[in-house]
């Protein structure tokens, strides 16, 4: 370090010294050292970056690792869903007191981690009950036409679920694709995932429901999902999938419930709307 | 540049950084898309890549700009090292979920891509700090 002119500095010190700038041996040695002290924590620096960034990136990796199975897990969706009245995008009593509608994407993992665990709870306490019916308003936006090779995987779901429906097994179909969801756009949504997924559905022609899937069947649907989404958060920009709406059967006002909120959350205000 | 100024620079970046971290760890707890010229923000806040082992990667973005901004307050070589080493963390995980968003999720999220922009600045400076000498420290980086 340079010192400052008129400081008062020993003898010794001052033999390299003048007016903040050293010269000499011992000078050049000094200023190798403070260089050579100032690169040591730079590396230091560095190295534990390099180190700490490639540990990130690999626990990344590995908590997004695929879940892609050969097999399609049905856990006990089937046994959920039994004996419950579905028609159509509908799940529950026609004349259920209360109707929250879900808007979500197939390959939207927030819409999953709902499906799982909150959707059991409601159809137990709620649908089962026969105070709430849930209709399914899927949407397909989550579909990258932006990387080669065109990922389709969400049409692909929301064609078949919508298949499914029209046997009224959509929710069947619904709740074993998220079940079994895959990493995005990776086309996880191949022709025997969409086989197994169908052929998993008690009940279901499994062969009829993809061959509908591919079919302006399912368009009809689709296109009143959108709407209700338009008619309810305007744009595709102002929902965050999953959005529910909730609402009393026969009435217009609703209660809006955005992101995949905790089971108490769904509770209170489905519990809110049937003390109406 | 002088060590002050440097310090001030790294201190209004990350403030910069936790800002808009800020805003996107607030949007995911409150459940709402963040305000966006593009449908991007809601797909990449949507997606899965958005989380690291269940905690928002908004939130950790807050935590690692505040933590850049608390290494600021203290006048320790120490504190500098650690700022500089938590400015290249961040500039190598934007990195990555750039690279994450062009590749695994085909969408930009314009407020994340922001924050990818902070970070790039930042680490420069940040080591520009870490080597720059504080005359009440002696050397800048011992």
């Amino acid at each position: 370090m340079r010192p400052p002119c008129g400081t008062l500095y020993p003898a010794a010190v001052l033999s390299n010294t003048l007016c903040g700038t050293e010269y000499g041996e011992a000078g050049e040695s000094r200023r190798l050292k403070v260089r050579g002290n100032k690169l040591a924590p730079l590396l230091a620096v560095i190295g534990g970056a390099i180190v700490l960034i490639g540990a990130i990136v690999v626990a990344s990796q590995l908590s997004h690792k695929s879940s892609k199975t050969s097999t399609i897990q049905t856990d006990s969706i089937a046994e959920m869903l039994q004996g419950v009245p579905q028609k159509g995008i509908e799940l529950g009593n026609p004349n259920a007191k209360v109707i929250l509608s879900e808007i979500s994407d197939p390959q939207c993992p927030y819409c999953a981690d709902w499906a799982r665990e909150v959707f059991p709870t409601l159809v137990q306490d709620y649908v089962r009950t026969g105070k709430l019916r849930i209709e399914y308003q899927g949407l397909s936006f989550l579909d990258d036409n932006n990387l080669s090779g065109v990922s389709k995987d969400s049409d692909r779901l929301l064609n078949l679920a919508q298949a499914a429906g029209l046997q009224n097994k959509l929710w069947n179909v619904v709740e074993l694709e998220f079940e079994n969801q895959g990493t995005e756009n990776t086309g996880f949504a191949t022709d025997d995932f969409l086989k197994g997924i169908a052929e998993a559905v008690p009940g279901l022609n499994a062969d009829k429901a993809i061959a509908a899937s591919n079919t302006n069947a399912v368009v009809g649907p689709i296109n009143a999902a959108t709407a209700f989404m338009t008619a309810n958060f305007k744009s595709l920009e102002k929902v965050m999938t999953p959005s529910f709406v909730l609402k009393r059967n026969g009435t217009a006002k609703s209660v809006k419930i955005i992101g995949a909120q905790p089971l108490a959350t769904f509770t209170d205000a489905i519990d809110a709307q049937l003390k109406k | 540049m002088s060590e002050r100024y440097l310090r001030w620079a790294v201190a209004t970046l990350a403030l910069i950084g936790a800002g808009i971290a800020g805003y996107l760890t607030y949007t995911h707890f409150r459940g709402f898309p963040p305000v966006c010229f593009t449908s991007g923000c809601e797909i990449v806040q949507n997606s899965r890549w958005s989380k690291l082992f269940g905690i928002p990667v908004a939130l950790l973005g807050l935590l690692t700009y505040l933590s850049i901004v608390a290494t600021t307050l203290v006048r320790h070589p120490l504190a500098k090292q650690a700022g500089a080493m938590i400015a290249l963390v961040a500039l190598g995980f934007n990195a990555y979920l750039l690279y994450i968003q062009e590749h695994e999720i085909g969408h930009y999220c314009t407020w994340c891509v922001s924050n990818e922009i902070v970070s790039l600045v930042l680490a420069p400076v940040a080591i520009a700090w870490l080597l720059s000498t504080d005359e009440r420290e002696g050397t800048g980086a011992s």
